[in-house]
Order: structure tokens, then C-alpha cells, then sequence
């Protein structure tokens, strides 16, 4: 199945979303939709020019990338600790464990009015949430890295001699590594979902704000293009960590 | 029970061992080694005694689950016997695994050299002995290949080699070749007589294939079905270096028959091709 996908020519991942545009241009311009609710492609293209240009949507990208972003580190490197802990020690895995998987279940976003009762409105309650969500994952996929490295290597590595920090930095950290990093990928996706909705419901900044505020102000131009850099974002944001994946397990079966 | 005679024979000192009276390299003593299975004891190893002088060559033949795995295990210091003592002139034995002999994530050159990692021996020179051997055996520039990049036959090979630089006073080598074809199993074959005979170590090396412990070793214990006991000991005075055809000379083939006279109804699964 993996193979079949790599060896795909790389334009069919894109045929489908351009043929969908085209469709909804010949929609837009046979006049099948109400231009004013569906403005056609080719005008929210040259609309992205402008409002780039003259207008604040970079800065709003910006915002997004940079809370998401914070949060998404926040959330991992706490994770990272709390999965690690849990994995390495019995005491600590019974302690955290209730805490862990009721914030699991629990929608992050929930949790929103009472992180602003505690620490104010500002941006600070805002990256906490962020940061829960990834937390969360990260948190959750290293627990299942250190619980799944096979005994087997750890003989092995025993064998030949090895000390408990050769044992660590040689089988445990490298063992894992697929399992954290799966982790972090399902957390960035994650932390930008929890960021727009966020957005949407507490900041002034940022594209889910934009979002909502053009549905708002009926600025439909403005809505369509909001929602397609968020679907860019997301997806190039997947494809990078794909290629990070690449780089840094390279012994992975591919 | 009646309890077949094991038909022990005297040991001859075949080109290449060691003259008896040194002190062992390892020998073992009334070794039991029993698991917990669904919350019974189960033995599987009993009285397990024998021992092999430095240098020697010594196969442990037996059907499949008669616990050879086990018994090199605890040899590796891997798993505490039951009762019975273990000794070795140089620290637990070096383990060459059944399967997945190599770690997935290091590379060819980093598997090879992990012994001599853990060693300390400065990296330049670990990987200048590595690279020396693969070299040799045929995995020049593959070095930074990772496992799952080669075929069987050349994993094999890297954990083998990966045995030996790691200077090991004994080698366990647990059915290295088992799931090899016949064609590469007779290269490996030469290629680990060739290592050994460069080396000073003791080797125990297990398999199911009679063929394969007549070809290589100095002396054959052979193990019944669970729990494994020593049943018969065969010394192999074939002179070195072996000729692949040896294989098919009337002393072989005779060795051969006597072996399978005595246990092939307890080989079960053991390949009579020659
Ligand atoms: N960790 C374990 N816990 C419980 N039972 C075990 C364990 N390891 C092995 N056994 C049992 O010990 C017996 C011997 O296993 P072992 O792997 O030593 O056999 P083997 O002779 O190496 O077989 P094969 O030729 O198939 O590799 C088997 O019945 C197995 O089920
Ligand atoms: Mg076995």
C-alpha cells in the first residue's frame, strides 16, 4: 500500500482539489450559484493578491503560526516529561494516569471560561489550551513508545555489555522515537485545530477570527480565503512533518 | 520411564583443540532451567552438564523446543537457572540471535561495531575493524545500508561478524543460518569457520541440522525433546580447513548415519539433504 502511494505520480494529489475549483468556477460564472455566497475562484484569487498586499492577512497567518505554534511546543516538550515519567516509573504511571485520561476525553476548548477565570483573558489562556491538546497526544504516544520497545533489543544491548545510559541513548530513545514522533504529528495537527477554534471564540487576532468576523460582516471573499489558507496550513503543515519523519527515522520500513 | 543410554564417546583431540587438560572455557553443572507458563512450573532444561575447551568448536543439535535457545540464554547471563552453575573462563557469553539479530535502527556499520561501542574503543578504530570485515565478506559499501535494506543472508552475516569483533571469549550462535537457503547456508558456513579459525574463541553453536554441526564443530551434544537433557555426545575428528565436499566422503555420511541411528526419531524436523 505505502509503495503503491510513493510510487504515484505526485499530480494526483493535486487533481482533485483543482478539478474541484473548476468546478465551482463554472458554477460561479454559469451563474448555478449566487456569487455573492460562493464568489468564484478566480476572483478569490485576485482577492488574495490584494488582501495580501494591502491588507492584514499575513499578519493574521502570522498570528495563527506563531500561537499555534507556541502552544504546540509548550504541550510537547510537557508531554514529552509526563509520557517519559510515566513510561519509566510505576508510581508515577498510577499518579498521572486518572489526570491524563480525563483531560483525554475531555474537549479542550471546554476548558476555556475556567483557564480564563484562573490565569485572565489574555493570550495566556489561550496557548494553554493549545498546549493541552498536544500535550495530551505527545504525552499519550511516548507512554505507548517506552511500553512497546521489544525486550528482545534490550537483551541484546544487555548482552554485549551495555550500561543503563548505552541501554537508554542506544535502544529505549531509538525505539521510541516512531511512536513520539506520530505523537507530535497528530499534536500539530491538534494544536492548529484547537488554535482556530480558539480563535473563534476568544481572540482578536488570528484566521479563526477572521473567520467568524467575516461571516459576521457578510465579507464572503474574505471567509473563503480564511478557510483555504487554514485547509493550506493544515495540509502543509502534514506534509513537512512527513518529510521530517523521512529524515529522522530513517530505518523505518517504508 | 525407561531412559534411553546416552551413548557418550571419548572425546578426540581433533586438529584444532585444544589439548584436554586446560581449564574450560565454560562448563556447566547439573543446569535445570524451568519457566512459569500459565501459572505452572514448567521444566525445560535438566541436568545440563558438559563443558568446552578455549578454542573449541561445539554444536548442540536438538528438535525444535528442547529449549536450546533457553540454555543459550542462560548462558548469556540472560536467564537464571533453576539450579546447576555456570562457569566461563571470560565473562557470559556473546549471543548471535535466532532472529532479528540486528538492531532496525543502526546501520550495517554500527550493528557490526556495537560490541566494540559498548567497549569504548575509539571510533575510528572500531570502524576501520568493521569495515575491514565487511569488506571481506562481501558487504563493502552497504555500511551505511539499515537492516531492513538487506536480505537475510546478509543480516546474518553482520551479526556474525558483529560477534566476533566483539571479542568475545565465548560465542553463542543460535541457529544463525536456520532460514537461509541451502546455497547461502554453505557460504555462511565457510565464512564462520574462516572468522573462527582467525580468532581464538570458543564457539556453541545450536542447530537442528545435522549436516550443518558435523560440517562445523569439533564435538556434537545432542539434546532431547523438552525438558532438554544431554543425550549423546559425538566427537568430530575431521581435520581443517573442511572441503565443502567433505559433505560426501564415506566418513561424514558414516557419522551422519550413526547420529541419526541413535536420535533421529528425537530430531524430528532435522534435513537429511547431503
Ligand atoms: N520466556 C518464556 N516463558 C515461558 N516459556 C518459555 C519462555 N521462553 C521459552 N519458553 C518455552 O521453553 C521451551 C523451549 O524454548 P526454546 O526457545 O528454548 O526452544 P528451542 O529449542 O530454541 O526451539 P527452536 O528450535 O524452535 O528455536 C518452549 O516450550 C517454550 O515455550
Ligand atoms: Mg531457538
Amino acid at each position: 500500500m505505502a509503495s503503491a502511494i510513493r510510487q504515484a505520480h505526485w499530480a494526483y494529489s493535486i487533481w482533485l482539489p483543482f478539478t474541484l475549483l473548476g468546478v465551482w468556477q463554472l458554477a460561479a460564472t454559469a451563474g448555478w450559484l449566487d456569487p455573492l455566497f460562493f464568489p468564484p475562484p478566480s476572483k478569490l484569487a485576485t482577492a488574495a493578491v490584494r488582501q495580501f498586499l494591502q491588507g492584514d492577512l499575513a499578519f493574521q497567518v502570522y498570528s495563527t503560526l506563531t500561537r499555534s505554534f507556541l502552544g504546540f511546543v509548550a504541550g510537547t516538550v510537557a508531554g514529552l516529561l509526563c509520557g517519559a515519567a510515566m513510561g519509566l516509573s510505576a508510581r508515577a504511571h498510577r499518579s498521572l494516569e486518572p489526570l491524563v485520561s480525563a483531560l483525554y476525553s475531555t474537549p479542550k476548548i471546554t476548558l476555556l471560561p475556567m483557564l480564563m477565570l484562573l490565569v485572565g483573558v489574555g493570550e495566556t489562556s489561550r496557548l494553554l489550551i493549545i498546549a493541552a491538546g498536544c500535550f495530551i497526544l505527545v504525552a499519550m504516544h511516548t507512554l505507548d513508545g517506552i511500553a512497546s520497545v521489544d525486550p528482545h533489543y534490550v537483551d541484546m544491548a544487555r548482552n554485549c555489555g551495555a550500561s543503563r545510559r548505552v541501554l537508554f541513548h542506544r535502544v529505549y530513545l531509538p525505539a521510541c522515537t516512531p511512536h513520539v514522533f506520530t505523537g507530535m504529528r497528530l499534536a500539530a495537527g491538534r494544536g492548529l485545530v484547537t488554535t482556530l477554534s480558539v480563535e473563534m471564540v476568544s481572540a482578536g487576532e488570528g484566521l479563526g477570527n477572521v473567520i467568524l468576523h467575516s461571516w459576521q460582516t457578510f465579507s464572503t471573499e474574505r471567509l473563503y480565503l480564511a478557510i483555504i489558507l487554514t485547509a493550506l496550513l493544515g495540509a502543509s503543515l502534514h506534509q513537512s512533518l512527513r518529510a521530517l519523519e523521512k529524515r529522522l527515522i530513517p530505518w523505518r520500513k517504508q | 520411564m525407561g531412559e534411553m543410554q546416552a551413548p557418550v564417546r571419548p572425546i578426540s583431540t581433533a586438529s584444532g583443540t585444544a589439548p584436554p587438560n586446560t581449564s574450560p572455557a565454560l562448563r556447566c553443572e547439573a543446569l535445570a532451567v524451568s519457566f512459569q507458563q500459565n501459572g505452572v512450573r514448567v521444566p525445560i532444561l535438566r541436568d545440563i552438564s558438559f563443558s568446552a575447551a578455549p578454542g573449541e568448536f561445539v554444536s548442540l543439535l536438538g528438535p525444535s523446543g528442547c529449549g536450546k535457545t533457553t540454555l543459550l540464554r542462560t548462558l548469556a547471563g540472560l536467564v537464571t537457572p533453576e539450579s546447576g552453575a555456570v562457569f566461563t573462563a571470560n565473562g557470559p557469553g556473546r549471543m548471535v540471535f535466532q532472529e532479528n539479530a540486528l538492531f532496525p535502527w543502526m546501520t550495517v556499520l554500527d550493528n557490526a561495531c556495537f560490541g566494540l561501542e559498548i567497549e569504548q574503543t575509539p571510533r575510528a578504530e572500531r570502524e576501520s575493524r568493521a569495515r575491514l570485515l565487511l569488506e571481506r565478506y562481501r558487504l563493502g559499501g552497504r555500511e551505511k545500508a539499515y537492516p531492513h535494506e538487506l536480505s537475510l543472508g546478509m543480516k546474518q552475516r553482520v551479526a556474525v561478524i558483529r560477534g566476533f569483533l566483539s571479542n568475545p571469549g565465548l560465542l553463542l550462535m543460535d541457529e544463525p543460518f536456520a532460514a537461509l537457503d541451502w546455497q547461502m547456508r554453505l557460504t555462511l558456513q565457510e565464512e564462520l569457520l574462516d572468522l573462527w579459525a582467525q580468532d581464538s574463541c570458543t564457539v556453541l553453536f545450536v542447530t537442528h541440522d545435522v549436516d550443518e554441526a558435523i560440517l562445523l564443530s569439533d564435538r556434537i551434544l545432542v539434546l532431547s525433546p523438552q525438558p532438554g537433557t544431554i543425550l549423546g555426545e559425538y566427537a568430530v575428528p575431521f581435520s581443517r580447513p573442511r572441503p565443502p565436499e567433505l559433505s560426501v566422503r564415506d566418513e561424514f555420511v558414516a557419522l551422519k548415519r550413526r547420529i541419526l541411528a541413535d536420535f533421529g526419531d528425537r530430531l524430528t524436523g532435522a534435513r537429511s539433504a547431503g
